[in-house]
């Protein structure tokens, strides 16, 4: 059921959304776990916020709200990050606030969080979250062995001596990412 | 600022380092926007480009204010840029009343806030800041056409089942960035 949900309902995979933090913070394994955890507790943390206030929230201002829950919570992650995790908010740089107007955590509040009640939308959040966290820290892990050899910082055998620059750099990443998709689209029922 | 350092800086911001391509800034909103009409793709872009203008505008003396309080960057520039989007959507509302194009997405698209923050990031002076942004703006303008002319073209051959949609755009996004890194 969890492993049909990744595949067929993943936002990122599907409709691209919430690319930028996946595509931007897997040079290295431990960027893309950093960058993982931080935007599924944002997600959750928002969603649950917004859930709670959906009754007394109008269309008019719900995309500027769900703009400034996720900015707020974007901040405290960035704070958080820069107190106990110096190197890996040194490693996620911009893109830690980036989270504050990211598609996929918005849209999940504008969609989900303010219509349904708070344990359809925590349900969904945590899905939404762990599915972005699979995919994010793969590539992260694929993207370190080839760029630099090494996973999680420690030398991988063959690998650390035929390492393939590109897969560090922008154009690399979105060959990892295709292909991730690609995969996923051969296990998905119908690829639109 | 001499003519020399304009052309530089434009040349990065709109190729070299085209911020859809090179940082990943807006590349949902660029798959998104690609699909639509030329009009609205045309609309879109010059809409972000002059939200990116104003934007750096009003956030640029704010982050100069906010030396002693940068942790307050993230949340005043969010609301910031989206402030702005509001109001581009009512002066879009008023100008173009044909218009159907929905302008509120901007407030989503990460190359709007992502600009703001590399310019307070790498310390861009006032001139800077401003040029940077009309030429990231460009380069989000260029990224739209690019990639839809490069999916127009693709959409017309077989694509294998896993690779129809989001994986195949991907492919083309990666083949454009290998493209404009050896710039």
């Amino acid at each position: 059921m969890m492993e049909k949900d990744i595949i067929s309902k993943n936002p990122v995979m599907v409709l691209f959304l919430g690319a930028c933090p996946a595509l931007a913070a897997t040079t290295t394994a431990t960027a893309s776990v950093g960058m993982a955890v931080s935007v599924c507790l944002i997600l959750v943390l928002s969603s649950v916020l917004m859930s709670l206030m959906r009754k007394g929230v109008g269309d008019a201002i719900r995309l500027p709200l769900a703009i400034v829950i996720s900015a707020g919570f974007a901040s405290i992650a960035q704070m958080v990050m820069a107190a106990y995790l110096p190197k890996v908010y040194a490693m996620l740089g911009v893109y830690l606030a980036i989270v504050a107007v990211n598609a996929m955590v918005v849209t999940h509040q504008q969609n989900t969080a303010s219509q349904e009640g708070f344990g359809a939308s925590l349900k969904q959040a945590v899905i939404t979250g762990i599915e972005f966290c699979a995919l994010v820290i793969v590539m992260g892990i694929v993207r370190e062995i080839l760029g630099n050899g090494t996973c999680f910082g420690a030398k991988v055998p063959f690998f650390a001596n035929h390492t393939i620059a590109v897969f560090g750099k922008a154009g690399g990443a979105f060959i990892v990412f295709a292909i991730l998709l690609a995969v996923a689209g051969c296990f998905r029922k119908e690829a639109k | 600022m001499s003519a020399k350092e304009v052309i530089a800086i434009m040349f990065a911001c709109i190729l070299a380092n085209n911020y859809v391509f090179q940082n990943f800034f807006g590349v949902e909103a660029v798959a998104l926007d690609s699909e639509k009409g030329i009009k609205c793709m045309l609309f879109n872009g010059l809409t972000v480009t002059a939200v990116l203008i104003v934007s750096t505008l009003i956030t640029w003396p704010i982050n100069a204010m906010l030396a002693s309080a940068s942790y307050l960057q993230t949340l005043v520039f969010a609301i910031v840029t989206t402030a702005v989007v509001y109001v581009a959507d009512f002066v879009a509302k008023k100008v173009c009343k044909e218009n159907k194009c929905s302008v509120l997405s901007i407030a989503i698209n990460s190359v709007v806030m992502g600009a703001c923050l590399v310019n307070a990031a790498n310390g861009y002076g006032f001139g800077t800041s401003v040029l940077a942004s009309v030429g990231v703006g460009l380069g989000y303008l260029l990224a739209t056409f690019v990639v839809a002319g490069v999916r127009e073209r693709v959409n017309e051959k077989f694509i294998p089942k896993a690779w129809r949609g989001a994986p195949i755009l991907a492919a083309e996004m990666a083949i454009i960035a290998l493209t404009l890194f050896a710039l």
